[in-house]
């Protein structure tokens, strides 16, 4: 225990701290062993024993500062002689873990250890030299005797209260010992992580409340002063600055978590009686603290999966031609807004069957997440199953990533997460199907077309996006929802996760937003598809969609799309529009509007040039038609229409700058379908006027 | 029967809830539906920033539809209500079509067989069944789509 009147808060930044300096002690031992240790290694392993008999000896926690001290004497021999025996590696780790239990507060474990130490250092002294005399022996290093007594109660304590104070800024630059540290130290400090949370959900609340203010601006009834709509953007600009620094406070290299990785690597597979080497690689790269930590417990299981399960035994491997060492690699690498980890390893790959089942079934995630399927033979005591895959399929997805296998029999198994850099704050895509609104990460979102060219094999979907052709489903029947079929002109989103590429319909597309997306709780975890949900800028609730569980789920739930009433052979023709007016502006501003809204258009000067363009092609669906022009007017126009027993149901909308009631009038007696005023004119009536009387041919 | 309870009608049946339960009580407002949850998922109410799943009770509580109801009854004069509802670190909001009163309950406690209830007790002629919110929360995570 520690002492009574050390802070708590004193006791948990050693525990910190001297986790760190143990991570860095195994991965010098397992040099050592792996007989790639220089004179280095031993000096730095001796430096992390210090620290630790130091700060130990500041919190109070006696045990441990007797392991440190053992460990040091033994060390303090070998620096001596100028030899660390391998031998000594074994008593070693096993010293490191004694400290990491006493460290965690435990009692007891101190003893036994030391007295192995002792035994296990005289056993392995370096065979030619005799240990000079003491008093050479550390010239720099201060106050630390090198007797070879080992004393329980670590005496010269006092001497080195002062350095861990140095080594609490020092300790994220490993063996970094320049002097510069003692200038920087003050730029650093170490915040309780939960303070960071609360900063950031503070100001990702604030981000929100800005944009419904934001949302009340716009809809207020009068116009908003101009100044105050400048406070407002500035308002923005500041708090998107805010809001990005509180990111980068969470961000931790994924090096923060991998310090014990390779010495669980060591010890996983000397269980296994296999030989592995672990080699990190990218292990700078930036993560999201919360999403880290939920990531480690998935990064040790693969890793536990590759040594089990992987890797073969050191002859199997050599009668197979490779290295009697198996090789595993950990990579990490930002990607686009995303950061993807991959555990690679050069052992027997995933067995046959599996990967005939994975490719029946169109993902071998799936298959080997299901219990039953291993890539071992036997199931062994480390890895169990596939159950474990399971779990950390459902952790990546659980927060907005996805999970892929790439395996090649003979030559090794390649498991990539990716995932999202952060959680706190996701843009979203705002969707739109059955009147009700989703939202869509919009890092899964490559591209949004217009739902055309459809194709219909076997039942099934496909539509075009540049050259290729992709499976394309109704996102109604993915989800479970019942809705009404999807309108002409729907968009199709293009959703790229690990696991494949679909499109996906929807009514529309509406508008990109930033979102922070809340978990939909116990109560509702048995509902799959959703990351969570989320409150736009207007208040409402929305469910944000899973990309990896809509590429998953959409080729079993869809059948052939159904695009309203004349569904797919209608969709690949979009409706074609006769716009006629004398004024180039208003119709060169009608056509670039329609063509934007997918709509095929041609346009006439005046009302002959219109008969005749019908005339001419029958497959126009509707007519947009000014009324005051030259030669032949817009009444007229529409009277020849309806006098045409071919095109007497024409829909013909007119447009003009006459808003009188008696043209109105006119215009509804002549047959005119609808009747939109210049003056008035928005594109968004034209649009749904069209929309109507098209969709009620 | 110790302690202040909520007492609310759903369709022709009375129930009531331990005050301490309940955390607030909100008008039904727009839920949002969740496309692939069970029945009695209602949708998501959005409380002040927090978004609370909503359940029906009288489906959870298997209310058949001869209880003169066959769905959350928005017409009647009798106000529909959320009662957003704690337990266990866990917070869902009950759907009821009326809140009736809030106070001790009269009368003693019956045992009851319903795995939901408490018990029951009459008051002014009608039975009321006091909630186990636990067990009804249990219930909730178990029904999935």
């Amino acid at each position: 225990m520690a002492a009574a009147d050390v802070p708590v808060e004193l006791v948990q930044i050693f525990r910190e701290e001297t986790a760190e300096h143990l991570d860095g002690m195994d991965a010098c031992l397992l040099a050592v062993e792996a007989g790639q240790a220089s004179d280095q290694t031993t000096d730095a392993l001796f430096r992390h024993a210090h620290s630790i008999k130091g700060g130990a000896g500041m919190v109070g926690l006696r045990e441990a500062g007797a392991i440190a001290n053992a460990i040091e004497d033994v060390l303090e021999r070998a620096r001596a002689s100028g030899f660390l025996s391998p031998q000594l590696t074994e008593p070693l780790l096993r010293a490191t873990d004694a400290l990491r239990h006493a460290v965690a507060g435990e009692h007891g474990v101190a003893l036994a250890v030391v007295q192995a130490l002792a035994i296990s250092a005289s056993a392995s002294a370096p065979p030619p030299q005799r240990a000079p005399p003491a008093a050479n022996v550390t010239p720099t290093e201060s106050g630390t005797p090198a007797n070879g007594g080992a004393p329980l109660e670590g005496a010269p304590l006092e001497h080195q209260t002062v350095e861990p104070q140095h080594r609490a800024v020092e300790h994220r630059k490993a063996g970094g010992d320049a002097q510069k540290n003692d200038v920087t130290r003050f730029r650093s400090i170490r915040v309780a992580a939960d303070s960071v949370d609360r900063v950031l959900d503070t100001v990702s609340e604030t981000v929100l409340h800005h944009r419904r203010l934001e949302h009340m601006l716009d809809g207020a009834p009068c116009a908003a002063d101009e100044a105050i709509e400048q406070e407002v953007d500035r308002g923005e600009r500041l708090l998107n600055e805010l809001q990005e620094t509180v990111l980068e406070l969470r961000m931790v290299p994924l090096s923060s978590i991998t310090g014990p990785l390779p010495r669980a690597a060591r010890d996983l597979a000397a269980a296994e009686g296999k030989q592995v080497d672990l080699e990190i690689t990218g292990a700078e790269t930036q993560l999201d603290r919360v999403l880290l930590d939920g990531m480690s417990e998935a990064i040790n299981h693969l890793l536990r999966n590759a040594i089990a399960h992987g890797i073969e035994p050191p002859d199997v491997r050599e009668r197979a031609g490779k290295p009697r060492r198996g090789s595993l690699e950990l990579h990490a690498e930002p990607r686009g807004g995303q950061v993807a980890i991959e555990v690679r390893d050069d052992g027997g790959g995933v067995a046959p069957d599996a990967l005939a089942e994975g490719v029946r079934r169109g993902s071998l995630v799936d298959v080997l997440a299901e219990a039953g399927f291993s890539t071992a033979e036997g199931v062994s005591e480390i890895a169990g199953r596939g159950v474990g895959l399971d779990a950390v399929k459902r952790q990546v997805e659980s927060v907005g990533g996805s999970l892929a296998i790439d395996t090649e029999p003979g030559g090794g198994t390649s498991t990539t997460l990716l995932l999202p850099a952060t959680l706190a704050l996701l843009r979203v895509l705002v969707v739109k199907r059955g009147g009700q609104r989703f939202g869509l990460p919009l890092a899964s979102v490559t591209e949004v077309i217009a739902v055309e060219r459809v194709m219909v094999l076997g039942g099934r979907s496909s539509i075009l996006v540049g050259e290729e052709s992709l499976p394309l489903s109704d996102l109604a029947p993915v989800i479970g929802m019942v809705a009404p079929d999807l309108p002409e002109l729907s968009r199709a989103l293009v959703v790229e996760a690990t696991n494949g590429r679909l499109a996906v319909a929807c009514e529309e597309a509406i508008v990109e937003q930033e979102v922070v997306v809340q978990p939909l709780g116990r109560s509702l975890a048995g509902v799959s598809g959703y990351l969570g949900a989320a409150i736009l800028g207007d208040g409402a609730v929305v469910l944000v969609l899973d990309p990896a569980y809509l590429v998953r789920r959409a080729p079993r739930a869809s059948a052939a799309i159904r695009v309203g009433a004349a569904a797919a052979l209608r969709a690949r023709q979009a409706p074609k529009i006769l716009v006629v007016d004398d004024q180039f502006t208003v119709r060169e501003l009608q056509r670039s509007i329609l063509r934007a809204a997918g709509y095929r258009v041609e346009v006439a000067c005046d009302g002959r040039e219109a008969l005749d363009a019908l005339g001419a092609k029958a497959d126009f669906d509707i007519v947009v038609t000014d009324l005051q022009m030259p030669e032949m007017d817009g009444l007229a126009l529409l009277g020849a229409i309806r006098a045409d027993p071919d095109r007497s149901s024409l829909p013909v909308i007119v447009v003009t700058s006459r808003g009188s009631d008696e043209d109105r009038k006119r215009g509804a007696q002549a047959g005119a379908d609808a009747y939109i005023v210049k003056d008035e004119f928005d594109q968004q009536a034209l649009l749904e006027a069209v929309k109507r009387l098209v969709g009620a041919q | 029967m110790n302690g202040v309870k909520i007492r609310v009608r759903v369709g022709a049946e009375q129930y009531a809830l331990p005050v301490e339960h309940v955390h607030e009580v909100v008008d039904l407002g727009e839920l949002t539906p969740v496309p692939g949850a069970a029945d009695s998922v209602l949708g998501l109410h959005n409380l002040n920033g927090e978004i609370v799943p909503a359940f029906d009770l009288a489906r959870i509580l298997r209310i058949e539809p001869d209880g003169h109801r066959s769905e959350l009854d928005r017409s009647k004069i009798g106000q529909p209500r959320l009662l957003v509802t704690d337990c266990d670190g866990r917070r869902a909001a009950l759907a009821v079509d009326e809140v009736i009163d809030v106070g001790p309950l009269a009368g003693t406690l019956q045992e009851s067989e319903s795995p939901h209830l408490l018990g029951s007790t009459v008051i002014d002629g009608s039975m009321v069944g006091v909630l186990a919110v636990d067990a009804l929360f249990d219930s909730l995570a178990s029904e999935d789509g």
